[in-house]
């Protein structure tokens, strides 16, 4: 008969670590996508920066809305209307339309209130800089 | 035992008669492609005008070629290059994710017969090539008379 050491926590620390290792990674990850289709988006990273470029075109800057919660998901979203071909009929449509909105967990060493973007040629390139990840804060507990 | 006419053209008529078909169906939207991706494309018109609207976000204007082929084909063609802002940092560059498509990329397309193709006119914006064309009446099919010796 073998002893095994009891831990109340011991399962839900190693799923909730399997998840986060699975969804925070931006390479394999996961993202959360919802809508009528899915920007193609690609990932980069320097020493300095991680940079996004989402491919939008025939989208105007007032249609795409980013947002980042405390949560650290960053979440891009809005609606690609084909603006000017409403009166014209369709001949051929590979071109996707309508809603998107697609949800990226961003890595801890990524400083959430220094995010830029910018919105060029039907591309949107957001610029993050890395900063040093939050040390988890040690606290002494003194004994009576 | 059947007796079959020959034909020696008889194979020939069948598949040229197949690939005509395949070929100069412009409103079913077939189209030869060539090179690493294809840039999705609607076609639309309304009364006067013909649209090809090909989206090919991130790419440089002069980087894209339109051209009307020797055989009255529109071809949109050019290379999508990777970019980097200047400012990034080419020492420990590293790319995580990769969903966009780059390369060459090449379609054409038959265009029908009540278009005037002189009146072609291009546009680049917001990433998207939007390529017009006037229509035109289609040319009635000429008569000629020919003397008999």
């Amino acid at each position: 008969m073998t002893y095994i050491k009891m831990s109340p926590w011991k399962n839900f620390e190693n799923a909730a670590k399997r998840m986060s290792q699975f969804a925070g990674e931006l390479e394999r990850g996961l993202t959360i996508e919802s809508g009528s289709f899915s920007p193609r988006t690609d990932i980069a990273e320097d020493a300095e920066k991680y940079y996004m470029c989402i491919e939008l075109p025939g989208i105007q800057k007032e249609d795409v809305k980013i947002s980042v919660n405390e949560e650290r998901e960053l979440t891009i979203q809005g609606t690609k209307n084909a603006i000017g071909n409403e009166a014209k009929s369709l001949l051929k449509s590979e071109r996707a339309y309508g809603t998107f909105s697609r949800t990226f967990l961003l890595p801890e060493n990524l400083d959430l209130q220094k995010i830029s973007a910018k919105f060029e040629n039907g591309i949107l390139e957001l610029s993050m800089p890395k900063i040093e990840p939050p040390q988890p804060k040690e606290y002494e507990i003194n004994i009576d | 035992m059947a007796l079959v006419r020959f034909d020696p053209m008889n194979g020939f008529n069948s598949i040229t008669r197949k690939m005509n078909d395949f070929i100069s169906d412009f409103d079913k939207g077939l189209s030869v492609e060539f090179g690493g991706f294809a840039p999705r494309i609607d076609i639309l018109e309304d009364e006067k005008t013909l649209f090809v609207q090909a989206e090919i976000p991130g790419i440089k204007k002069e980087d894209i070629k339109v051209k009307i082929n020797e055989e009255g084909m529109l071809c949109i063609s050019g290379e999508k290059k990777r970019t980097q802002n200047e400012e990034v940092n080419q020492d420990n560059f590293k790319q995580i994710r990769t969903e966009r498509n780059y390369g060459t990329f090449s379609r054409s397309f038959i265009l029908p017969d009540n278009i005037n193709k002189e009146s072609i006119k291009a546009k680049f914006e917001n990433g998207v090539l939007d390529v017009s064309f006037e229509k035109s009446a289609p040319e009635a099919p000429k008569e000629t008379y020919i003397n008999i010796e």
